[in-house]
């Protein structure tokens, strides 16, 4: 009999038993008295075994944590810049953070004092239209489509020995694959999708994107299809590089986290690689990547390497549109995918395509608010068609 | 034993490296403990992910900042992280009661006492995330297969219900349940230390 006033051991039968429902068994005869005895010392002993062992409660636990472990890399991204040798740094944030906010209350208040009549003028001109993020479809290797919002939190979808289990609003997880099945997710614009692949590797999918994998991965490569804008975390396979494949060119790398944006639209492919290191190659091209680098392609042309703020290219990931010195139209494309409108210019020619300079705006804002902030920004004037569900720009 | 040593040596490299802040190491651990710290927090938070991965980040920061460090185990890393947490969470939470004096809020928080003992609904916030844990570090060890298999038995589904959707026959099923069974047994061993760190934290078996 194990002496219940040893914390280690106590702490190990629990686990046991944990362990053991898992896989349908019982506790031997011994342990199972032990734990019953700790169970009837106190209701709070009890209670406590009652919630670590509820097996739906378990389920949904390991759910939300694959979901949380998912977004771990982006947070280390996150954390990464704050961690330097000066260690005053993270101390002084909050008050940084405070006189920005601050600064940024008062210059609100002072656009708002001055502008407001304009600015009151273009909001009532347009329908509060929102960011759509967790729209997305999955589609079998026979063409079968299954809308990932009819799909329940929880819920385990199959295909000839594919499992695919939906362990949050907004992400797939493969539990098990099958070689030659191959497997498509689809984000119109307007969603958001994210897919845990079958080596774990990660991928958030923005609007307007589709991405195709095997179900499983051979044991020497695992190649993905991409169209449109990801971003990949990679697990590390020291013999199996992950390969992207775009329209312009391949992607290789061994355990990293980069962003690719690939839409047909679009007269070039940007890659930006955020940790880690990585290949690219177009017909006879090659460039590799080093951290906070980010790679423009035109497909046979080669490719321009920039140094670049990632934390602002990787924004969109974490629910922020953010905009560095990007022509007007590069902009009002962004605005397009990410709010499922059209676009359309009056005076074109007069507008010209001037470079927008830096601003982030949050997924959760509404296109009126977005459109009102670039109007002040850029001096024009912005407002939503909703018949037509198109942005006018104007001068 | 071999293993075993091996295992040794790559936590000692860790814990090394996080003492005298190396970024790699760092970020290693990271990786590991911040979805345990994430959970935790979230439990303590009502649920709100979006502050649970701030403070989590805080935390973090503040480790990377302490001078000095000379944890002597993994564990003592991490006893310390729930500490600065759940101090973390205090704080927010004595904020949110507050009228927003958030210059006095800030001066607190830097000077803060650490919490020493957990309340009770901290107690089982934090045990339910190291069993989590636990149980995903477990499961992610096994081989795909049996991963897939208990996994899918954990959803409640029965064996002839998993033969159907894994195209795999009801004896290879319950093959790899028995596989995992053994595996699972083979890994209490080490995972069980999980538990047993909250044991020493804490006194909940009263």
């Amino acid at each position: 009999m194990l002496k219940l006033s040893d914390h280690k051991q106590v702490a190990l039968l629990l686990q046991k038993y944990i362990f053991s429902q898992a896989i349908g068994e019982q506790l031997s005869t011994e342990d199972q008295e032990t734990l019953n005895e700790w169970r009837g010392r106190s209701p709070e002993n009890e209670a406590l075994f009652q919630s670590l062992t509820d097996r739906k409660q378990l389920r949904a636990d390991l759910n939300e944590m694959a979901y949380i472990q998912s977004r771990v890399g982006r947070r280390w991204d996150q954390l990464s810049p704050l961690l330097t040798d000066e260690r005053t740094i993270r101390m002084n944030r909050p008050y940084v953070g405070l006189s920005l906010s601050a600064a940024a209350c008062v210059i609100g208040a002072l656009l708002i004092w001055f502008l407001w009549p304009q600015a009151k003028s273009l909001t009532a001109k347009v329908a509060p239209v929102h960011v759509g993020h967790t729209i997305g479809e999955l589609i079998y290797s026979d063409g079968r489509r299954v809308e990932l919002d009819s799909v329940g939190v929880g819920s385990v979808l199959s295909e000839e020995g594919t499992v695919i289990k939906k362990i949050d609003s907004s992400t797939l997880q493969y539990l098990g694959g099958s070689a030659g099945i191959s497997h498509t997710i689809h984000t119109p614009n307007g969603g958001k999708y994210t897919v845990i692949l079958p080596d774990g590797s990660s991928v958030c999918l923005n609007a307007g994107s589709t991405l195709k994998y095997p179900t499983e991965f051979g044991a020497v490569s695992r190649e993905v299809r991409l169209e449109g804008e990801g971003f990949f975390r990679v697990a590390h396979q020291v013999n199996a590089p992950f390969v992207v494949h775009t329209d312009r060119v391949n992607i290789e790398d061994l355990a990293t986290r980069f962003d690719v944006k690939s839409y047909r639209e679009d007269a070039a492919e940007y890659t930006t690689l955020v940790s880690g290191s990585i290949r690219l190659l177009a017909g006879e091209q090659s460039q590799v990547l080093q951290p906070g680098e980010q790679a423009r392609s035109m497909g046979s042309g080669g490719f321009t390497v920039t140094k670049i703020d990632t934390f602002a290219t990787t924004a969109w990931v974490t629910g922020r549109i953010s905009f560095t010195d990007q022509p007007l139209s590069e902009v009002m494309k962004e605005l397009c995918r990410w709010y499922d409108v059209t676009v359309t210019y009056k005076h074109k020619g007069e507008i010209g395509d001037p470079a927008f300079g830096y601003s982030t705006v949050k997924s959760t804002s509404a296109l009126s608010d977005v459109l009102t902030h670039i109007n002040h920004m850029m001096n024009l004037h912005c407002s939503y068609d909703e018949a037509a569900k198109a942005i006018v720009v104007d001068r | 034993m071999q293993t075993n040593d091996v295992i040794l040596d790559e936590v000692t490299v860790l814990l090394q490296g996080v003492n005298r802040n190396d970024k790699k190491s760092f970020e290693a651990y990271f990786d590991l403990k911040a979805q345990t710290i994430t959970t935790y927090l979230k439990g303590l938070l009502n649920g709100n992910l979006h502050e649970a991965e701030e403070i989590t980040n805080d935390v973090f920061c503040r480790l990377w900042n302490m001078p000095g460090k000379t944890f002597s185990t993994l564990e003592s890393v991490e006893h310390w992280l729930i500490q600065i947490a759940t101090t973390r969470v205090n704080y927010h939470q004595l904020q949110n009661k507050k009228a927003r004096n958030s210059e006095q809020y800030f001066v607190d928080a830097m000077g803060e006492r650490v919490v020493e003992n957990l309340t009770l609904s901290q107690e089982r916030a934090l045990l339910k995330a190291l069993r989590s844990e636990a149980m995903k570090r477990a499961l992610d060890d096994l081989p795909r297969q049996q991963n897939m298999v208990v996994n899918l038995y954990l959803d409640g589904y029965s064996v002839p219900e998993i033969s159907r959707m894994t195209s795999l026959n009801q004896q290879t099923i319950r093959n790899y349940k028995n596989q995992a069974k053994d595996n699972l047994k083979k890994l209490l061993g080490d995972l069980g230390s999980i538990m047993i760190i909250t044991a020493l934290l804490l006194n909940f078996w009263r």
